[in-house]
């Protein structure tokens, strides 16, 4: 069990079982950034590309790549971190590459109880049950706690990037240009694992979606609403600047979130993605590059602004003042029945069978004929294959426990005492295959013919089991499949 | 064989005997029980979206052999059909037009259920088969509105009772329906391991004081057994005079333990309802009469007394002689008996077990044996370039429909046939289908369910053995313990 070390109250709204347990995310560095507002907030930032924890004191001059740790120049605040923000983070230095190794490692135990978390420190707690017993309400309970350890490191990696965001709408500097794009990557990472855990507040409300029709409130398409994605709908809300009077939700899902800030971060064409018949298009076409640019950093950065909110806003419906979703869900009270609870955890794991299998994959590796899928996934930051791997560990946390290598509660430990342990072991064993296969995968624009095919076989081999055996009609656990359950049986 | 009966002095004496008058309240009861849970059942499909989810949103749907011209409604007819039915339920119970909306509702409940095999259910095929005897019969000579109408206008008193062979009649379907439920559960998987009622006992364990017990050793085993003995005698204890009443009693607690652990919708409840033809068929008088003592505000006649309001069979005799009518009622009857009896039997024509290969297993009343599923994905590979494409059947059917044809062979070539059809209008074609198809059975591990080696766009379905469906497993089923 890796614990984080507690240097402040929890969030707002928190309660004590929630918050003090979980979601400690208040920065040792941000305490100290707001304990002296006047020291340059760069030297409060810390980033590691070695996966070693960095004293913020000790964090030296520059350097990259090679270097453990590395300062950033140029100034860093912590915007919109007002209160309680959660970021601990760290200046560029990493390249992309090991900063999204260090980003599927998950988070690792940094000296001093910190958790490094890629390039940032974070303290969130991870929850690993501490009696092995299982039942099922103590799985919903590892389960929500999860949701909500990911939850909070994805606000401290939030926070970052709106940080790094401001940094570089106000420095135009090449390398915060770099950092932001980086935060972006960092944060992507924590919110792929996340996406396995859409259920309550997070999740798709719809019957059809398969996700949460109980307790869904839709808030994760806020954050993240791919594969719903336009780029035209992100050029209407650069140059008509409605959010500017009316505020983040006057722009489509499909326009903002991380996929609005990956575009504005990542696409570095001049044109607009709108008809050019369009009056966005017109618009964009007449504005001067410099206004362009200013407009797209307004965006970028209210966008940054809303990602951290939202995602406090979620952490908050978790808590018994703003919604209770945790003990909701621990006591299966906010649904039918203890089984449609357990079902809906279920369904958040055929997030690999459908979206990452069918859609992230079986698109470019050619088995997938057709997907409601407007655009590949992070195609203009070319990480989709850092997703898949971000979505496997997601996996991880939830089939087999929270840990950094599994431990808690998980699926497994349901399917061990019900008598099916070789069942667990066979989805173990096909989640390790996967795993390491598509861990090898280059970016899948670079990816052969032959390694797409390969990563989408081994993944094949893991969702098979979990739509053959774990979920749906035939399961030894009862467990539904997505959507199914409509209407009697006999 | 039915040219001899006919001939024979056998028809006649059975004829005579069926056709002895009992009193029709029994059926009259079961008009207006049956109306109202049908009306019930139809609102909840208006109510819960299932009209759209079953019927309107599927672009494809699963045919019946010979009934592939049925074809479902527009959106807005299919609304108004289920509205239809609804009215059609209450005037049924109602006895108002009580042919007219009898005849209706058979006819709409038996066309809705042959628009998708997938939404078959047993008990929507038990009211259908139940409400077209009904229609049939003479179920509006008492406590209809039509009666009461025809008094009204001065007409003479009907009859007020029916031939005993309705009664036996409703008393064969409904013991068929539980005995074969019953016949289906003398398996290995049922009587020695327990399965598939220990897989949905666990999902129970959460239930008020009922839920532990679930996951105490030898608790589902002995659910097991009671199930089956319950299922194959209830028949036998509902028809014995001394006995009947604790049977029914019995059957109230089973199906309400049914309604409680599985989500059967209205089926506890029809059978109930169904299962009050084996008093006797004035039962509904006598109960009247026993509240009416006990509230004391009510006289109501009793059967054996006439009475001009409440009118008793006792006017009614045997006629003198059977016309060829009522023997060709005779004959129809027993042609249905003789049907109703053949299919659930059909399966062993196949051989192996038929919860595996599904030839047998609808109109057959093999009620929650199995805990069937598995995952389908259909292998296309165009003939001219050798391209092949994984085509995911969520593509054609809605989630439902996926996991229904993931089980049931007929329903996986249907779909590959129409995969090729698809894609050759598409331009892609010509192109083969093969399918990787596993299923898991009562909690064992999956297995392959069909050859992979087979174009299955190129066979087609009929009665004869299904050599493309792989051989079931053998072995027994894990023991699955249900957890808290």
């Amino acid at each position: 069990m890796i614990s984080g070390r507690q240097v402040s109250p929890g969030h707002d709204g928190l309660d004590s079982s929630a918050s003090s347990r979980l979601c400690r995310a208040t920065s040792v560095a941000l305490i100290a950034l707001a304990a002296c507002s006047t020291t340059d907030p760069v030297e409060n930032y810390r980033w590691t590309s070695s996966g070693r924890a960095e004293d913020a004191a000790t964090v030296g001059a520059g350097g990259s790549g090679g270097s453990p740790a590395a300062t950033v120049s140029g100034g860093l605040s912590a915007a919109g971190t007002g209160g309680s923000s959660s970021a601990a983070a760290g200046a560029a230095g990493a390249s992309g590459a090991e900063a999204g190794s260090t980003a599927d490692a998950g988070s690792t135990s940094g000296s001093g109880g910190d958790v490094i978390d890629g390039g940032l420190v974070v303290d969130c707690e991870v929850p690993v049950a501490a009696t092995p017993e299982f039942s099922k309400a103590r799985l919903r309970e590892a389960a929500a706690d999860c949701a909500l350890y990911h939850l909070c490191r994805f606000e401290a990696h939030a926070a970052y990037l709106e940080a790094s965001v401001a940094d570089y709408a106000a420095s135009l500097a090449p390398e915060a240009h770099e950092r932001a794009q980086q935060a972006w990557r960092e944060a992507m990472a924590v919110w792929q694992q996340l996406e396995l855990f859409q259920f309550g507040p997070l999740a798709n409300p719809s019957l059809a979606a398969g996700k949460d029709s109980f307790q869904g409130q839709g808030i994760r398409d806020k954050i993240y609403a791919w594969p719903i994605a336009a780029r035209c709908r992100v050029d209407e809300q650069v140059v008509g600047r409605a959010f500017v009077e009316r505020g983040m939700d006057s722009a489509l899902i499909s326009g903002r979130g991380l996929y609005a800030l990956e575009t504005l971060l990542y696409y570095e064409g001049d044109d607009s993605a709108c008809v050019s018949s369009t009056t966005t298009a017109k618009a964009y076409a007449a504005l001067e590059p410099a206004t362009l640019e200013a407009y797209k950093l307004d965006y970028a950065m209210a966008v940054a602004e809303d990602v951290v909110d939202v995602t406090r806003g979620v952490m908050k419906s978790f808590a018994p003042e703003e919604g209770n979703f945790r003990q909701q869900f621990v006591t299966a009270a906010a649904y039918p029945s203890e089984q449609e609870a357990m079902n809906v955890l279920g369904w958040a794991l055929s997030y690999v069978e459908k979206e990452v299998k069918d859609w992230k994959l079986g698109l470019p590796a050619g088995y997938t004929l057709n997907a409601p899928v407007s655009e590949p996934e992070a195609h203009y930051a070319g990480t989709g294959h850092e997703n898949l791997r971000a979505n496997l560990l997601g996996f991880r946390s939830l089939f087999q426990g929270c840990g950094p290598h599994g431990e808690g509660l998980g699926f497994d430990d349901w399917l061990v005492a019900a008598g099916h342990a070789e069942l667990a072991q066979d989805i173990s064993v096909a989640w390790t295959g996967a795993h390491a296969v598509i861990a090898e995968l280059p970016p899948l624009q670079r990816a052969s013919e032959a390694e797409l095919d390969r990563a989408y076989l081994a993944l094949k081999v893991l969702t098979d089991l979990l739509k053959n055996e774990l979920l749906g009609a035939g399961s030894p656990i009862n467990l539904d499949l997505p959507s199914s359950v409509e209407g009697d049986t006999d | 064989m039915i040219l001899n009966l006919w001939r024979a002095k056998n028809l006649e004496r059975l004829a005579r005997a069926l056709l002895v008058p009992v009193d029709a309240a029994w059926l009259s009861a079961l008009r207006i029980g049956l109306g109202v849970l049908l009306a019930i059942s139809m609102a909840r499909f208006l109510a819960y979206g299932w009209v759209d989810r079953l019927f309107v949103d599927p672009d494809f749907h699963f045919k019946y052999w010979g009934f592939h011209w049925i074809e479902p409604l527009p959106a807005p007819a299919m609304h108004g059909l289920f509205w239809l039915l609804l009215l059609a339920s209450v005037t049924m119970a109602l006895g108002l037009c009580f042919r007219l909306s009898a005849l209706v509702l058979a006819a709409g409940l038996t066309y809705v259920q042959l628009i998708d095999v997938s939404t078959y259910l047993n008990h929507y095929y038990l009211a259908a088969l139940l409400v077209w005897l009904l229609a049939l019969s003479p179920a509006a000579r008492l406590w209809s509105l039509d009666a009461w109408l025809g008094r009204q206008r001065g007409a003479a008193p009907g009859h007020t009772s029916v031939a005993r062979g309705w009664l036996y009649l409703f008393r064969f379907q409904i013991g068929l329906v539980y005995t074969f439920a019953g016949l289906a559960k003398a398996q290995s998987d049922w009587l020695l391991h327990a399965q598939p009622l220990r897989i949905w006992l666990g999902s129970c364990t959460d239930l008020p004081i009922l839920g532990p017990l679930f996951t105490l050793e030898g608790v589902p085993l002995s659910m097991s057994w009671a199930g089956f003995l319950f299922d194959t005698t209830i028949a036998l204890w509902l028809s014995l005079r001394r006995t009947r009443r604790w049977a029914f009693a019995l059957l109230v607690v089973f199906h309400a333990l049914t309604r409680l652990l599985l989500p059967i919708g209205m089926f506890p409840f029809i059978m109930v309802t169904a299962a009050s033809v084996f008093f006797l068929p004035g039962w509904p008088r006598a109960l009247v009469a026993r509240l009416a003592r006990r509230v004391g505000r009510f006289s109501v006649a009793r059967p054996t007394q006439p009475s001009t309001r409440v009118p008793t069979l006792v006017h009614e005799r045997v006629p003198a002689r059977v016309g060829w009518k009522a023997r060709g009622l005779v004959l129809l009857g027993l042609a249905y008996c003789l049907v109703q009896l053949g299919l659930p039997l059909r399966h062993l024509a196949y051989g192996g077990n038929v919860l595996w290969h599904e030839q047998g297993m609808r109109f057959s009343w093999r009620v929650m044996v199995r805990a069937k599923g598995g995952n389908t994905r259909f292998i296309v590979q165009q003939r001219r370039t050798g391209q092949t494409w994984h085509v995911s059947p969520r593509r054609y059917l809605t989630a439902m429909q996926e996991m229904e044809m993931s089980g049931q062979p007929d329903l996986i070539l249907q779909l590959a046939r129409h995969v090729r059809r698809d894609l050759t209008q598409k331009g892609l074609g010509p192109v083969d289908v093969r399918v990787d198809a596993r299923v898991a059975l009562n909690g064992r591990r999956s297995r392959r369910f069909i050859d992979p080696n087979r174009n299955l766009a190129e066979l087609s379905d009929g009665f004869g053995k299904r050599d493309w469906v792989l051989p079931g497993p053998s072995g027994p089923p894990p023991h699955t313990r249900p957890v808290l």
